[in-house]
């Protein structure tokens, strides 16, 4: 458990630091790639227990790195949480039809709280 | 020998009875059948002549009381068409007869030839008659057909005129009435071009082969009519027959027709443009909006980002994931974590302003009161830091549900008594108040003691981006976003909200809000 990998995808080195910061300190091993495509080599090498993934990204944005995860066959069942600052009045996700499947997101600003929580709860972790 | 179907009415003035006789035989020996009357003086001739219509009259020169032409002047001036007078003479008496003849008798007979001369000199009198009868009823026919013609061209309604080298030799009474001349020698001197013109044209459309022709009538208006011309012999010479019909009316409602068909073209057109303009207008506010969407998503992201990086930072010092921090420096980190969410909430306010639809509402029946005392309760620290106090008046047997979306109307709230804390002085009390209004409605008050809104500025707090101006509120600014989601949350719920309040300072501010009560609870 304690070598649980969670891969964080998103364009931003401050926010994989801070993501990284956030894993180590639940006792996970944090992996991370800058970009949609080297986000998916690294899941099919390392087959991590879950991806955040940030929806917002320049070239291969988050929407289409999805579909090409649940596309490819040995990672398609990896549990995968949207990252986001795209979230409307509702507090829901804008424009989500015909996406491809996520188990949750966090939008952002998030709190560490919140990520820890979230992480846990689908790893069926304690808190 | 005579035609005429019935006994010859003869007169015979003649006093001696021997010529008499004669003469009656012998024009009875030549065929023909007599009825004669015999006068033998002026007494008697007078009489006949006034009792019997005579076919002819024949006539001795000598009587003792009158001559054969005194006779003859008499039968002429009595009568309108006297008989044929036919003289007899003497030889020798030419003169006589020649004079007779000129005084209008038919003929005369020479006594010594009576039996050669007379029965012809009868039979030429009476064709002569007879001829005449027949000419006076050929004209009597003539004229009653020429009557009947005349007529029809006086009655017709149509103008009918005559011209020829271009003048109007003839015109009925309908052209004259037409053209408002009074007599045909002022209608003939005029030019007949110079009257009637045809209308250029150059449309397309003739009409058939009738082209309008302008008429000018006498007073210099004109008329518009339509004329049908043909070429025909007058009076022995080349002219043209024409029929003028005033179509005056039907010109002019064409004209109308015209006009408007015009006028709707050009409403038409004009609908089209504005149907145009209102499409191009419906096109810039899709481009608007969706402009406006992107802009949003954008300031979202680009605002929430750096957010992100704010709280996530200070909340990993905090936590002591960087190593253990001074007291101080947790103070320092849990402000700016606030102000972050501080930040974030006015982010998320502006932009639930600029999304926020009816239609997103999630409603349920809320008991209001509940949710009232559990604002109140999270603002206790902040109200407390500067020692304000809640006081509420909540009516216990009222019901006070209502039906709504609990996370908008929170929100709602929380912005309402935010401000109600922002703008009371130190110390001060907030009130709220909270009760149903028969049944029906339920009102809640919530008042501050500071300075009080204007009392001209009461409605446009409630406008997006508004901003009191006032120097207290300059510490408290904001967007100017709170009061208006409030006021789009209560509407969107079919509620009211407004502002109270009175222009003396310690007074302050009462926001009322009233919403529609659930009647029934499940």
């Amino acid at each position: 458990m304690a070598n649980e990998k969670i891969l964080i995808i998103d364009d931003d080195p401050l926010v994989i630091r801070l993501a990284e910061l956030i894993i180590k300190n639940i006792n996970l091993q944090p992996l991370s790639a800058l970009k949609g495509e080297d986000g998916i080599e690294v899941a099919i090498k390392e087959r991590p227990a879950l991806i955040i993934l940030d929806l917002m990204m320049p070239e291969m944005n988050g929407w289409e790195t999805l579909s090409q995860i649940r596309k490819t066959e040995c990672i398609q069942d990896t549990p995968v949480i949207i990252l986001t600052a795209r979230v409307g009045a509702t507090g829901d996700l804008i424009g989500t039809q015909n996406k491809p499947h996520y188990e949750a997101f966090l939008p952002k600003p998030f709190s560490m709280q919140e990520m820890r929580d979230k992480i846990n709860e689908i790893l069926n972790r304690a808190p | 020998m005579n035609d005429i179907g019935h006994p010859l009415r003869l007169l015979y003035i003649e006093d001696n009875q021997d010529d008499v006789i004669l003469g009656l035989r012998t024009l009875t020996k030549n065929g023909f059948q007599i009825e004669a009357t015999v006068a033998h003086n002026q007494a008697e001739f007078e009489k006949a002549v006034a009792e019997t219509q005579f076919d002819i009259v024949l006539s001795d020169y000598y009587l003792p009381d009158l001559n054969g032409l005194t006779a003859l002047e008499y039968l002429r001036e009595k009568q309108k068409s006297p008989p044929p007078f036919i003289l007899v003479t003497g030889t020798g008496n030419e003169a006589i007869a020649s004079q007779a003849i000129s005084m209008g008798a038919d003929d005369y007979v020479v006594k010594e030839y009576l039996k050669q001369q007379l029965p012809k000199a009868v039979k030429n009198a009476l064709s002569r008659v007879q001829r005449d009868q027949e000419r006076q009823q050929l004209l009597r026919l003539l004229r009653q057909s020429e009557e009947r013609y005349r007529t029809l061209v006086e009655s017709a309604l149509d103008g009918i005129i005559v011209v020829q080298n271009n003048h109007i030799v003839f015109a009925n009474p309908a052209f004259l009435r037409l053209v408002c001349f009074s007599s045909l020698q002022e209608l003939s001197a005029q030019d007949y071009d110079a009257l009637i013109t045809q209308e250029e044209t150059g449309k397309s459309d003739q009409r058939y082969d009738r082209p309008y022709h302008s008429l000018k009538c006498a007073d210099n208006t004109k008329k518009w009519i339509e004329i049908v011309t043909t070429d025909f012999t007058w009076q022995g010479q080349q002219a043209k027959l024409v029929q003028v019909r005033d179509v005056t009316r039907r010109r002019l409602a064409e004209e109308q027709a015209q006009r408007m068909n015009e006028t709707l073209r050009q409403m038409n057109a004009s609908l089209q443009a504005s149907l145009l303009r209102l499409e191009q207008t419906k096109n810039e506010l899709a481009k608007a909006l969706e402009f406006n969407d992107r802009m949003l998503q954008n300031i979202s992201h680009e605002l929430r980002t750096p957010l992100t990086h704010i709280k996530g930072y200070t909340e990993i010092l905090l936590e002591g994931i960087m190593g253990e921090i001074s007291d101080e420096q947790r103070e320092a980190l849990q402000i700016i974590n606030e102000k972050a969410d501080t930040l974030n909430r006015q982010i998320n306010q502006i932009l639930t302003l600029q999304t926020l639809n009816a239609e997103d509402f999630e409603l349920r029946p809320i008991d209001l009161e509940l949710l009232v005392r559990s604002v109140i309760q999270d603002f206790q620290p902040t109200a407390q830091k500067h020692n304000i106090t809640f006081q509420l008046h909540i009516a216990e047997d009222d019901i006070l549900y209502c039906s709504g979306d609990e996370e908008r109307l929170q929100e709602s709230l929380n912005n309402i008594i935010d401000n109600a804390i922002k703008f009371s002085p130190e110390g001060g009390i907030v009130t709220v108040q909270l009760r149903s209004v028969e049944s029906d409605f339920l009102w809640l008050t919530i008042s501050d003691q500071g300075i009080g809104v204007p009392t001209d500025q009461l409605e446009r707090i409630f406008d997006r981006f508004y901003q009191v101006d006032s120097s207290m509120s300059r510490r408290f600014r904001g967007f100017g976003v709170g009061l208006a989601l409030a006021k789009q949350i209560i509407e969107g719920h079919g509620g009211r909200i407004w502002a109270e309040s009175t222009n003396i300072p310690g007074e302050g501010t009462a926001i009322q809000i009233m919403l529609p009560a659930l009647k029934e609870v499940r």
